[in-house]
This record gives structure tokens, C-alpha cells and sequence, in this order.
């Protein structure tokens, strides 16, 4: 594994673990103890999902509702595991490799081009964001007394320009980003009036836009 | 566990409208009692939040955790069962990406049900830029992030 790829994955779980810092710091705001994040971090491991259901107990919502819509949002899993079933190894490696799938190690690993390397990128990252994951959480927990405003430092801006990088790629293949914007625009469209999590499957609808083989390795 | 609370403040309404059930008429602050109960699950699930260890919550994440971990295991174990053909991967490989663009498209301009305000958008709109040139990732996060604390700073929610 050569080139830019291990410099790239390391960039991507220090921005989780930045990420985590805020998650922490919001989790400890909202009056749970320190460990909730960084188990919940651990256990989960999907950074939205654990967002969310953090933020409808802090609202006062029910454990139930902040639980199905975790689901609701993890749901893109189904079709990731789909994606990437050769990365993932096989008995209790496979039991590991199952856990470690998210947004970035998906991302990464379908950015490669042969096996060998979509392995590597996807165990490298994933493994990572286990590690910074919860690191970040625990001390975003730790300083989730100082840091009181998130939005100031703009770490609400951190998460969705992580993803939207590691999408550009195959985004540059005109068939594609067509489908993805009208996508993108059907959940932005839906969103005041789904519950949480929803629009973003919403977007599937507009999977039919990219005919199968037009966008011939488009995804890179 | 949430429904064996609940039950359980279901019932201590019931036992204390029991005494009142002679007259028929106490059934109406009894559903009022009843009608309470939201306000109080909220104000429950805010106890939960302050304590945490509280077994309705850490249920939850826990179911949270498995239900993540089936999602997870559904792809693989489906893939291997049907075998897929090549077209019907592309088009998997196609609905990540659609789902993965509308993820950062609502997560960077919306909050809950509403716009999340100018500020944040922009920055990644700042960050989309970059990595469309190709800039390095922690380049793009940072001034992701940067633009975002600015704008804040002169004033934009």
C-alpha cells in the first residue's frame, strides 16, 4: 500500500477523532456521564446514528425514539455491506471487519482499484476510527466543560465536509453526480416534513437517473 | 426496560385512581393523569440523560449497537446467499454514493427540520471547492471548519 493512500486514511481519523471531540463535548453538555460517549462510540460506531440519539435524548425525546431513529440512519448500512463483501474476512476476523463498516472505510475502499488494496485501505481506516473514534469522544467528554459552544469553532461544518470529500471522486463522472444532486435535492426537499434520518433514504428514489453502465467506473 | 417503566407509571396511576373508581366522574382527572404521562416521559428521559446509567437509555444504545451490527451483517450475508450480478453491484455501488451525497447535503444544510443557517453550509461549500481541486483532506476540513467559526464570528447564525 503505497502512494498517498496510508497519509489520506490517517488525515481522515484524525478529522474523526475531531469529530468525536465535539460528539463528547455535546454528549457531557447534555448531562450524560463521560463514558456514555466513548462505550456508545465503541459499541456503535457510526458517528450520525450516535449524533442523533444523543441529541433526541438531550431534547427530552424517549430512549425508544432515539433508538429507531439510529436505525432509521444506520439503514445505509444494508446496501454499503452489499457494496463491499470481499473486504471484510471471514469468522471472528469477519465478525470485526463487520463492525469496523462506515461512511470513510466503504468510501475508501471502493476508491481502490484492486482487492488487495480495497482490503487494506478498509481495515487501515476502519481500525483507525476505532481507535479515534472513542479517543476523541473521551476527551471531548474531558473538555466538554470548556469548550461549551461547538459552533464557534465551526465543528458542525467538520462532518459534512469529511463526507462530501471522500464522495467527490465519484462525483466527477457526469452521470453520476447528476443522480447524486437530484438525489441530494429530493431529501433536502423532504426533509421538514420526514422524521430524521428518512430523507437521506428518500434519495434512493432517484437511483433509476443513473442507468447501470453509463457511468462505467465511475466510482473511483 | 422503557415499557416496563412505563407499565409501571401506568399502574401507580391506575392503583391511585382505584380508590376514586366509585365515582364515575374521577375518571376524567384519571385521564388527565393519563394525558400527563407525555410530559413526564419527557421529563424521564431527561432524568435518563442525567444519569445515564439509567437502564432505559443504556438499553437502547445497547439495542442500538446490535440492530447497527445486523444492518452491517445484512449486505454480506444476502450477497452471499443470492450471488449478484455485476449490474446489480454497480447499481449498489451507485446507491452508497446517492446516499452518502444526500447524508453531507442534509447534514450541511439542515438542522432538525430546519435551515441550519448560512455559516455552515458556506464552509463546506469552501471545503467542497478545495477537494475539487484536490486540495489535502485535513486542508479541506479545517477550512471547512474555519469559515464556518468565522462567518459566526461576523455575526451569521
Amino acid at each position: 500500500m503505497g502512494g498517498t493512500l496510508p497519509r489520506d486514511i490517517a488525515l481522515v481519523c484524525l478529522a474523526v477523532g475531531v469529530i468525536g471531540v465535539s460528539y463528547g463535548a455535546l454528549a457531557v453538555t447534555s448531562g450524560f456521564p463521560w463514558w456514555f460517549p466513548v462505550l456508545m462510540g465503541a459499541l456503535v460506531l457510526a458517528a450520525s446514528s450516535e449524533f442523533l440519539f444523543v441529541g433526541i435524548i438531550a431534547a427530552g425525546g424517549s430512549p425508544i425514539a432515539a433508538l429507531l431513529a439510529g436505525l432509521l440512519v444506520n439503514a445505509r448500512h444494508v446496501p454499503f455491506g452489499l457494496a463491499v463483501p470481499d473486504v471484510l474476512g471471514k469468522g471472528w476476523r469477519g465478525v470485526l471487519g463487520t463492525h469496523l463498516m462506515n461512511d470513510e472505510t466503504v468510501v475508501f475502499a471502493l476508491a481502490q482499484d484492486e482487492p488487495e488494496r480495497k482490503r487494506a485501505a478498509y481495515w487501515l481506516c476502519g481500525l483507525g476510527i476505532l481507535v479515534c473514534w472513542p479517543a476523541g469522544a473521551a476527551l471531548g467528554a474531558l473538555l466538554g466543560s470548556v469548550v461549551r459552544d461547538t459552533g464557534a469553532l465551526g465543528l458542525d461544518a467538520m462532518f459534512p465536509a469529511v463526507i462530501l470529500a471522500l464522495t467527490l471522486p465519484a462525483l466527477r463522472s457526469r452521470p453520476l453526480r447528476r443522480t447524486a444532486l437530484t438525489g441530494s435535492a429530493l431529501a433536502l426537499a423532504v426533509t421538514p416534513f420526514l422524521p430524521a434520518g428518512l430523507p437521506i433514504l428518500v434519495a434512493l428514489a432517484a437511483l433509476p437517473l443513473c442507468t447501470v453502465g453509463a457511468g462505467e467506473g465511475a466510482v473511483r | 426496560m422503557t415499557a416496563a417503566g412505563m407499565t409501571a407509571a401506568g399502574m401507580t396511576v391506575a392503583g391511585g385512581t382505584a380508590p376514586g373508581m366509585t365515582a364515575a366522574g374521577v375518571a376524567e382527572p384519571g385521564m388527565t393523569a393519563a394525558g400527563v404521562t407525555e410530559p413526564g416521559m419527557a421529563a424521564a428521559g431527561t432524568a435518563a440523560a442525567g444519569t445515564a446509567d439509567a437502564l432505559p437509555t443504556l438499553t437502547a444504545m445497547s439495542a442500538l449497537a446490535a440492530g447497527t451490527f445486523l444492518l452491517r451483517l445484512a449486505g454480506p450475508a444476502l450477497r452471499t446467499r443470492v450471488g449478484f450480478p455485476e449490474r446489480a453491484e454497480r447499481l449498489l455501488e451507485v446507491s452508497a454514493v446517492l446516499l452518502l451525497a444526500a447524508l453531507a447535503a442534509t447534514a450541511a444544510l439542515t438542522e432538525g427540520h430546519a435551515f441550519a443557517g448560512p455559516a455552515r453550509p458556506l464552509g463546506v461549500l469552501v471545503g467542497g471547492v478545495l477537494a475539487w481541486r484536490r486540495a489535502p483532506f485535513l486542508v479541506v476540513v479545517l477550512a471547512a471548519a474555519g469559515t464556518a467559526a468565522l462567518l459566526r464570528v461576523a455575526g451569521f447564525p
